[in-house]
């Protein structure tokens, strides 16, 4: 270790002791007789001692222990510290602390003359104060400097501040587009390039606030491991739990809500989900349950997936218990994960006996779903008897702003996040395969066929053009959906721009279809498209 | 009992009068994707999302005659629930009605999904909504096409 080293671990050793002190003397101050706090203030002098003298610093080491011996003689005759005598020690310290800011000087010039005085007092001399004007005056800029020290140039901010902020540029942008809407009727080159600049604006403020916003997903992973141990403990389970959040940076109002659902999951696959470690034996399982927690960024969404190799969920006895309290009649045909998540979220879904990996959990997961749910995230659930339960959840990295295209069809305008879309087309009808009624089925691209969607058809009623401009070409968005390609016909492509999202409101919170809304210049609703749900 | 009467498409409508929060002029509808029929659209309101449905599709599927035309005259009846952000079309406001009796003996039952039951007023059959019934078959929905 460099010598440097060294100085910098005696400066930081040293500062701690001298706070203590400091706060000691306060409370000598009001209380002379306080036997704890002159005790205190030697042991933290005697620390001092012995940091400088392991330093080689014999002219601080000499003056701690004088003044402790001033503060010893002064508690083993009974006789409190009075104000000079505290007024001392308080000098004392400032001249340590004037020793260290000399570092690696090692200017001991008022050391000494503090330990004459300290020296002079414990021979029975009533202490003086001496201060020159030259120290008096070392001392003013000194006190200075703290004070300007201690305005740092980096102030802390609420994140719900930065959030208002957004939320105004976000009215900001709506007057934008009013203006813009106006323009198409004055149509000015002038104000067009205003209007413009006003936007980019706009959007580099939005990102530069989002990026403020940001934090590193390994922020909680240490309250989650704790929280692990604390449930192992409990439990007396042993739980190997393994992380990779392979460095995904997100929003820190996301990283805030996701707390809380983080742990009630972890905490059920602790409680329900891993079996104790005899039952895990019998079942060939090792002795220690494996629960994982990987993050992934899958374009402007950030994938939790908690995993544990658990004994999986009951779905049986889930079924039997739906269905006695009423919230299916019978037996569905097709049980997946949806369907057992939609069970087990259902408010007052709380079994006391132990049928599943989150039974008698079930408030807790409803309250895990719709915290999700608020800010335009979703969760899914797999299980398998025996194996395991993963449950995933999918978060926005920012609940304010989205890229996305701007899209019409039957004649609504929506909004498709840019991150799906692969590519933007225009197709002639002859690349497409037809069925016998020349409804586009496939869309050949690059000689592949690619299955054609149609925006249109999630309006019902719509009386959309599904695609077709009028001269037999089709606007198509090249989308990836669930992994596979699709060419989405829409009737009109707008513009691409950063979105405010707004979560939806109830009873439209649950539609799958949509992520968000965001309010357009003329101030209705424009609808952010999951694409997923196509 | 005093309840809210209103009129769509042939029929008379009536919410608890507690329920309704206030009556707003009609303003376009943004259609929802993927959206139930009855959903007729959204709208932006005192910057809150609104679902508005049309009361005469819950009980059928299609109006009685074409009034897409009239529908700019229609008002909206806004929900007082602090959870569920809903409103309802109206063709035409009736108002403010007492009727016989209070709570249940005054409303017929009457076996519908989405009704409370049915109700007397000045010689009319007017349809009591349980808007409660009708926020949890759109969140089922809403399941449904998820699964």
């Amino acid at each position: 270790m460099s010598e440097d080293k060294y100085i910098k671990i005696f400066c930081m050793e040293i500062e701690e002791h001298i706070k203590e002190i400091g706060a000691y003397l306060k409370t000598l101050a009001d209380n002379p007789k306080s036997k704890d706090a002159a005790g205190s203030v030697m042991k933290s002098l005697h620390s001092i001692k012995g940091i400088a003298g392991t330093m080689g610093y014999s002219s601080v080491l000499k003056l701690s222990h004088a003044t402790e011996e001033l503060v010893d003689s002064h508690l083993k005759r009974g006789i409190a510290l009075d104000d000079a005598s505290l007024q001392l020690i308080y000098d004392v310290i400032d001249a340590i602390e004037g020793f260290k800011s000399s570092l690696p000087v090692m200017d001991d010039s008022i050391i000494k003359r503090t330990l004459k005085r300290v020296k002079d007092a414990s021979s029975g001399k009533k202490p003086q104060r001496v201060v020159e004007r030259k120290e008096l005056e070392e001392k003013i800029n000194s006190s200075v400097d703290e004070m300007l020290e201690s305005i740092d140039s980096n102030i802390k901010i609420n994140v719900g501040t930065i959030d208002e902020i957004i939320a105004d540029i976000s009215e900001l942008k709506y007057t934008e587009q009013a203006l813009k809407a106006l323009n198409e009727s004055i149509r000015s080159y002038k104000l067009k390039i205003i209007i413009k600049k006003i936007n980019e604006q706009l959007v580099k403020l939005s990102h530069r606030l989002i990026q403020i916003k940001m934090q590193p997903f390994d922020t909680i992973i240490e309250q989650l491991e704790r929280a692990i141990n604390e449930y192992c403990l409990a439990t007396g389970k042993k739980i190997n739990f393994t992380v990779n959040t392979n460095d995904v940076m997100i929003d820190s109002t996301v990283l805030k809500i996701l707390i809380a659902p983080l742990i009630h999951l972890i905490r059920n696959a602790v409680d329900h989900g891993i079996e104790p470690v005899q039952e895990r034996k019998e079942t060939g399982k090792t002795e220690k349950g494996n629960i994982s927690l990987t993050i992934n960024k899958v374009h402007d969404f950030v994938e939790v997936i908690i995993k544990d190799d658990g004994r999986g969920i009951l779905t049986e006895k889930v079924i039997g218990k739906a269905i006695e309290k009423g919230y299916i009649d019978e037996r569905p045909y097709v049980i997946d994960g949806n369907f057992l998540l939609y069970i087990l979220t259902h408010p007052g879904f709380t079994t006391k006996d132990d049928v599943s990996t989150i039974s008698g959990r079930g408030i807790g997961l409803d309250i895990v779903r719709s915290s999700l749910e608020n800010i335009g995230g979703c969760v899914s659930l797999n299980t398998k008897r025996g194996e395991g339960t993963q449950l995933t959840l999918n978060v926005p990295v920012t609940t304010s702003v989205i890229r996305a295209l701007l899209v019409k069809s039957a004649g609504e305008t929506v909004a498709i996040p840019s991150s799906n879309i692969i590519r933007i087309l225009l197709a002639g009808g002859d690349s497409f395969t037809k069925d016998a009624d020349g409804v586009l089925i496939n869309y050949i691209h690059e000689g592949k066929e690619v299955e054609v969607k149609r925006l249109a058809s999630l309006f019902k009623g719509s009386r959309g053009i599904n695609g077709n401009n009028g001269n037999n070409e089709y606007n198509i968005l090249l989308v990836k959906i669930k992994d596979e390609e699709s060419a989405l016909l829409v009737d009109e492509l707008i513009c691409e721009e950063p979105v405010f999202i707004k979560p939806m409101t109830k009873p439209l919170k649950k539609l799958s279809t949509v992520l968000g809304y965001s309010i357009s210049g003329d101030g209705t609703p424009v609808f952010m498209l999951d694409i997923n749900s196509l | 009992m005093d309840i809210f009467v209103f009129f769509v498409d042939n029929d008379f409508f009536a919410f608890k009068v507690q329920t309704v929060q206030e009556v707003t002029e009609m303003r376009r509808l943004v259609k929802v994707p993927g959206s139930l029929g009855y959903i007729k659209g959204a709208i932006n309101y005192k910057g809150t999302l609104y679902c508005i449905i049309d009361p005469s599709l819950l009980f059928k599927h299609n109006r009685t005659h074409d009034d897409n035309k009239a529908e700019r005259d229609f008002d909206i009846i806004i929900l007082s629930d602090d959870r569920y952000k809903v409103g309802f079309l109206a063709e035409k406001i009736i108002g403010v009605k007492s009727i016989d009796g209070s709570g249940e003996e005054a409303v017929q039952a009457a076996k519908a999904t989405f009704l409370n039951g049915v109700c007397k007023v000045d010689g009319f059959d007017v349809k009591l909504i349980d808007e409660k019934e009708v926020f949890n078959t759109i969140e089922r929905a809403a399941y449904n096409l998820m699964l």
